[in-house]
């Protein structure tokens, strides 16, 4: 019997690369949303450190590192690379979603101006800082964005939707390369 | 008019879904008299000035909210998070 190999959201549309901007897709393995249950938030929190090694993350913000992570998600957090343990059942509502979202990080020089181009909020490196993390719009996208490093961002996105993520962000890409040329 | 919502902070108004007086979050019990259903769906009260409701952040946190607003004068006084009130339904 052929052997049969999952693929990933984006595949064949990633990278995209244009003058020192690079888009690519992330292969994360696990991702699981976590919301605890009303008064269990601190107890998962001291979970989750024990397990993972980090907090639950306050509001518009994500903790861990480039390896496990815990990124805010409006009505849940996401939990990012490593499966939880199931005794955090008891205290919070847990769904695997590992197959559901399409992630891609954007990096480069002016990666701003390319989020620009498609979020209607403030995503300038000096106010969006390392480690914030925003539920907002790509184009008619819903999307969460997380600046995941200095020039980098982190973006996740339904995987149903991962075309037209790959496609609005490509032309954005190629604009702003184009208008950054003509200025320098 | 934009809203602040209290976890993204100030939004466009298109971001976020209206869905009425924040009355519905008193509606009554099933087994409750006829008569507080019938308070409930069809005595309202059409303030001038300050009124309350619901409104969802859709484009956003994905959270209910209550929003308090002036209707002489648009002017949004408060926003708080429906979790966070006592009217939360359980």
């Amino acid at each position: 019997m052929r052997s049969l190999s999952a693929l990933r959201p984006a595949a064949g549309l990633c990278p995209v690369k244009f003058d020192g901007l690079e888009l690519v897709e992330l292969d994360l393995s696990y991702l699981f949303s976590i919301s605890p249950f009303p008064g269990f938030e601190k107890k998962c929190s001291a979970i989750l450190k024990e397990n993972h090694g980090l907090y639950l993350p306050k509001v518009c913000r994500a903790t861990g590192n480039s390896r496990v992570r815990a990124i805010w998600f409006g009505s849940f957090t996401l939990l990012v690379g490593e499966k939880p343990d199931l005794a955090i059942t008891d205290l919070a509502a847990v769904t695997d979603q590992s197959d559901a979202w399409c992630t891609l990080r954007l990096r480069g020089k002016c990666v701003e101006e390319v989020l620009q181009r498609l979020c209607p909020i403030d995503v300038r490196l000096s106010k969006f800082k390392t480690g914030y993390v925003a539920r907002t719009m790509l184009g008619l996208l819903h999307v969460t964005i997380h600046r995941s490093g200095k020039e980098q961002f982190d973006i996740y996105s339904y995987r149903s939707m991962s075309q037209t993520l790959v496609s609005e962000i490509t032309y954005s890409m190629k604009k702003t390369v184009n208008i950054v040329k003509q200025n320098f | 008019m934009r809203i602040l919502c209290p976890n993204c902070g100030d939004r466009d108004i298109r971001e976020f879904y209206y869905r009425g007086s924040a009355q519905d979050l008193h509606r009554p019990n099933l087994e409750d008299r006829l008569s507080d259903w019938h308070a409930f769906l069809h005595l309202r009260d059409n303030t001038a000035g300050e009124i309350r409701d619901l409104w969802y952040h859709e484009k956003g946190c994905n959270s209910w909210l209550v929003v308090t607003r002036n209707t002489m004068t648009h002017e949004i006084i408060k926003t708080e998070l429906v979790k966070n009130t006592d009217e939360r339904r359980a």
